[in-house]
């Protein structure tokens, strides 16, 4: 039989990880059968990547009690998953992980009530953790909030820079991972050095699962994705790769801008495919693969400094960060690419931001 | 000597000039223009416009009268707004102001106002406060004295002569011009406002309006709001497109001739009404114009009005008067005031996403919003009950708390939450007065409701306010929608989320104990919420809800369990939440029995049930934001 979570090579946490989905299972049934509006909680195509970084993370430190990294890691996959019932509302999405996403099949009226359920759950779930902790979820609620209003905020804005996207990115995204390696090492007791590490590596982590799914929805072909691809051009959500065409000094630059500004007016398929060959046309991939693969480099720094301070009894994090550069090698990216984008001085932007 | 000099003769300051007139003092008003004189506006008077004027003793205004605003949204339907449901006289005018503003004039005079052409050149002061001005006419200069001066010059003018109240720095000013236009075909009684403007592929904050002047002309302009990060605009050649625009759209403009040229003026929408002693500035000067709108006729009559009346009331102490009024009719400019520069400067301006969240769909958030924009009188206040105050005071702490949360994360979303909890059927309220009720009644009366029970109670509140917002969501997916636009759906759970974020932080930051008694009743309510599919949580569930309101008011240490009287209460209280009338009869029963005993407790409960059932808890939502006002002294 496959086991789900053989790909981590880690017997400890894959034990975890099931008590967790044990824990996600009551959650969203309460001990009677699944209610529709909660069977995406329960998808089997769900990594529960937040809750594996999470237990990850723990794995570092000493003897973390552990009803409540489990009832944490629980909580953290609720609080994503809650961000995905409201995300698909606001982008009207028929579609999440290949089948009908929460609203489209109960309405939106309760995919909002089923998100907010999960939201406040959460509160059971947390309660166990350290008031030092528990600040630290409330505080990523408000930037995944910020995050999502920001976007929303900037649909359809021509004049979005490379950085506000990337913050957009950082709060949406990041702040998961971050708060996981967080939770899991406050629980664990990880010293500060390692805990700051652990928490630059979660964030380039974040930041490289989030451009990789953006280079992914324009290049990617439509059946890995679980919608059609060019969604975020059709809905006015520029990403890196669109944004970096946009300014770069070519003609095709200028005939996406048009192509965009048509879209925004009706969503016609033969614009849709020009636009994502202007992108790619105006080096937008090739300069969005370039970050990429900066911030992949950044982020295996961190796993080596990890590994020199605390040689660790389990590769678990080198291959959450494996199955991450699987994905940017699905959309042909290198990983060993060769300069890095001088915007995008990462280190700064993830210690400034998300220093606690 | 006068006793009111009145710098100004446009509409804020023949306000201030008939109304000081009618109160018996001197007036002399000055405007360096001769009237009947031209002036760029768009010339629509609102409903509050009309009723300011009739305040002046002029009805039978002439004009053209409009009876709604159409707003035409590039590429989504038009939204029509009924002025009807504005205020009463539920209709508008458009009358030129070159016509307006001379029959104010004369009416000013009418009431005992001199006029005289003249140019104010500088302000006279003595004894630390402004008394006079020296006026230059043609034959000559001559200094004026009077004991006030009220300054209505508008907003384009040259500070010079105004030095004295500095303006300070203006974050954000707008721009508009118009000419008339001669139509083939009727023109017809809307108000017409087309969005978006758009300048090079950039959306601007601002639109183009269509105003009927007759059966046959029309007013056609385009304003947009600047900040100090916009680069300039093109204004005539906007108002050209849009000319053309309307011309492609439909064939009475398309020959429609010029009839005049096309001018422009300034709008001023920054708040600056400090003046100095001696010294009220009103109107378009006092950047009181709709921050959102830009219209400011109805302000400046408004403004002018309140100087004249602190005048008579306070004399040399007028303004503070001024301000303290200004404060209590306006409150929204004041409190708007940081956020505005945020909402114009902001690529894709709050003004069209807010129209289009109006436009689609009907619930409390987008008549919240509606109300936010436009500018509606301020809510109702009536006078409470002495002994109900306590129990209001703390409610409406608890609304203060709720609208402060969103602060930090967008001005403007802070701003909305007291109109939301004002809409009917929000429920807002109930939880809060029950814990209050329970808190005043078995607490020491001294004591204040410590800061984590009044967390419990916003926390609660919160989620309520969330359920009421997810409510207005449609119970099946329709599709596609527009895609720049917002639209109800985003906004709506913008909102939610960020509410939700905030409601989270507080309950995190509680003891282990209510986080998890919290976070488990609440996910209980939504979670039936979406299992019924349909609006009303089941009583059951509520109960939970309130009772945890009620344990939030319990003094510490509170051993036994809950009274019998508050669960009878609580009971009653989650059996008719959301409903919106008839309360008094549903209630009669509990309180009778509650009147029977007359312990505090018993008397608490029973005006927490009045308090809810008269619906007066808007009263306890006057907007209130610390964080944006900048603190007056009050007049006593």
């Amino acid at each position: 039989m496959k086991r789900r979570y053989g790909w981590l090579d880690d017997s400890v946490v894959e034990r975890q990880l099931a008590a967790v989905e044990r824990l996600i299972r009551e959650a969203a049934s309460e001990g009677g059968a699944c209610p529709p509006f909660h069977r995406q909680l329960l998808s089997e195509r769900s990594k529960r990547l937040r809750p594996a970084l999470l237990l990850a993370a723990a794995r570092l430190g000493e003897n973390p009690p552990e009803p409540a990294l489990l009832s944490a890691a629980a909580g953290l996959e609720l609080l994503h998953e809650a961000t995905l019932y409201h995300d698909d509302i606001v982008d009207e999405a028929p579609l999440r992980r290949g089948k009908p996403s929460t609203q489209s099949a109960c309405g939106p009226f309760v995919a909002a009530c089923a998100g907010s359920e999960l939201l406040f759950a959460t509160g059971e779930l947390f309660a166990e953790l350290p008031l030092r902790l528990r600040r630290l979820v409330g505080r990523a609620a408000d930037r995944l909030c910020h995050g999502q209003l920001r976007e929303v905020e900037t649909l359809g804005d021509l004049g979005l820079t490379a950085r506000q996207r990337v913050r957009i990115m950082r709060d949406k995204t990041a702040t998961l991972f971050v708060l996981a390696a967080e939770i899991g090492g406050g629980l664990a007791g990880l010293d500060q050095h390692c805990g700051r590490t652990l928490r630059r590596f979660a964030a380039s982590f974040g930041l490289c699962f989030q451009l990789a799914d953006d280079v992914a929805d324009l290049v990617g072909p439509r059946g890995t994705l679980g919608r059609p691809a060019g969604a975020d051009l059709r809905d006015g959500v520029y990403t890196l790769p669109i944004l970096y065409a946009l300014a770069a000094p070519v003609e095709a630059a200028e005939e996406l801008r048009e192509r965009l500004l048509a879209l925004q007016q009706s969503a016609d398929g033969g614009a849709l495919r020009e636009a994502r060959t202007l992108v790619q046309r105006a080096g937008g991939i090739d300069r969005a693969r370039r970050v990429l693969g900066a911030w992949y480099r950044i982020a295996v720094a961190q796993l080596d400094e990890l590994e020199r301070r605390r040689p660790s009894r389990s590769p678990i994090l080198r291959n959450l960060l494996a199955h991450v550069a699987q994905g940017i090698e699905k959309t042909s990216g290198r990983t060993e690419s060769v300069e890095s984008d001088s915007l995008l001085n990462l280190p700064s932007l993830v210690g400034h931001s998300l220093s606690v | 000597m006068y006793d009111v000099l009145v710098i100004g003769a446009g509409p804020a300051g023949c306000a201030a000039a008939y109304h000081a007139s009618r109160a018996g003092l001197r007036v002399l008003i000055v405007d360096r223009q001769t009237f009947p004189r031209p002036k760029t506006c768009g010339d629509a008077l609102t409903a509050r416009a009309l009723a300011a004027v009739e305040r002046m003793g002029l009805s039978n205004l002439p004009g053209w009268i409009v009876n709604r605003v159409r707003v035409v949204r590039q590429g989504n339907a038009d939204y029509h707004d009924e002025l009807a449901t504005h205020q009463p006289p539920g209709y508008g005018l458009v009358l030129p102001r070159q016509q307006l503003d001379a029959l104010l004039l004369e009416q000013a005079r009418q009431a005992g106002a001199e006029f005289r052409v003249a140019r104010a050149e500088a302000l006279t002061a003595h004894r630390g406060k402004i008394a006079g001005a020296v006026l230059r006419t043609e034959t000559g200069s001559q200094r004026i004295r009077c004991q006030t001066v009220v300054a209505a010059t508008g907003a384009g003018t040259a500070s010079s002569l105004l030095g004295a109240c500095s303006r300070g720095d203006r974050p954000v000013w707008g721009i508009a011009g118009r000419c008339y236009l001669r139509l083939r075909g009727s023109a017809g009684h809307e108000l017409e406002v087309h969005m978006p403007i758009v300048n090079r592929g950039q959306i601007l904050s601002g639109y183009g309006w269509v105003f009927p002047v007759s059966d046959e002309c029309v007013n056609v302009g385009v304003g947009v709001f600047r900040t100090a990060k916009s680069g300039t605009v093109p204004l005539s050649h906007l108002i050209e497109a849009f000319v053309a625009s309307l011309g492609e759209r439909n064939p009475r403009y398309r020959s429609a001739e010029r009839i005049s040229p096309t001018t422009s003026a300034a709008i001023s929408i920054t708040p600056t009404i400090e003046g100095v002693a001696g010294l009220l500035p009103v109107g378009d000067l006092a950047g009181l114009a709709n921050p959102f709108t830009g219209e400011g006729i109805a302000t400046a009559l408004e403004s002018g009005e309140m100087a004249a009346k602190a005048i008579v009331s306070h004399g040399d102490n007028a303004l503070a008067g001024y301000h303290a009024t200004v404060r209590a009719v306006l409150p929204r400019h004041f409190s708007l005031r940081s956020v505005v520069p945020a909402v114009h400067g902001h690529p894709f301006p709050l003004l069209g996403r807010g129209i289009d969240v109006i436009a689609s769909n009907q619930g409390p958030s987008a008549q919240a919003l509606r109300r936010l924009l436009w500018d509606f009188p301020p809510l109702p206040v009536q006078a409470s009950s002495a002994p109900c105050r306590p129990l209001e005071d703390i409610v409406r702490a608890v609304a203060d708390a709720m609208a402060r949360g969103g602060h930090g994360v967008r001005p403007m979303l802070a701003q909305l939450v007291p109109y939301l909890l004002a809409q009917p059927g929000s429920g807002f309220g109930s939880l809060a007065a029950l814990g209050a009720a329970v808190h005043l009644g078995l607490g020491d009366e001294k004591a204040r409701l410590g800061r984590d029970r009044l967390s419990v109670l916003v926390v609660l509140e919160l989620a309520n306010l969330v359920l009421t917002l997810h409510r207005e969501l449609p119970q099946r997916d329709e599709g596609r929608g527009s895609m720049v636009g917002w639209g109800g759906k985003t906004f709506n759970v913008v909102i939610a989320d960020n509410l939700t974020a905030h409601a989270l932080r507080r309950c995190y930051n509680l003891d282990a104990v209510w986080t998890q008694q919290l976070g488990s009743a609440l996910r209980r309510m939504f979670r039936h919420a979406a299992s019924a599919g349909s609006c009303s949580p089941r009583p059951a569930d509520l109960a939970d809800l309130f009772i945890l309101a009620a344990r939030a008011g319990m003094p510490d240490g509170w051993q036994s369990p809950v009274p019998q009287a508050v669960r009878k209460v609580a009971a009653v209280l989650a059996r008719d939440h959301g409903l919106d009338g008839g309360l008094e009869d549903r209630f009669a029963h509990v309180r009778a029995d509650l009147d029977v005993c007359d312990d505090r407790l018993h008397r608490m409960l029973g005006l927490a049930l009045e308090l809810v059932a008269e619906r007066n808890l808007s009263r306890t939502i006057a907007p209130s934001h610390p964080q944006t006002e900048t603190p007056t002294k009050q007049a006593s």
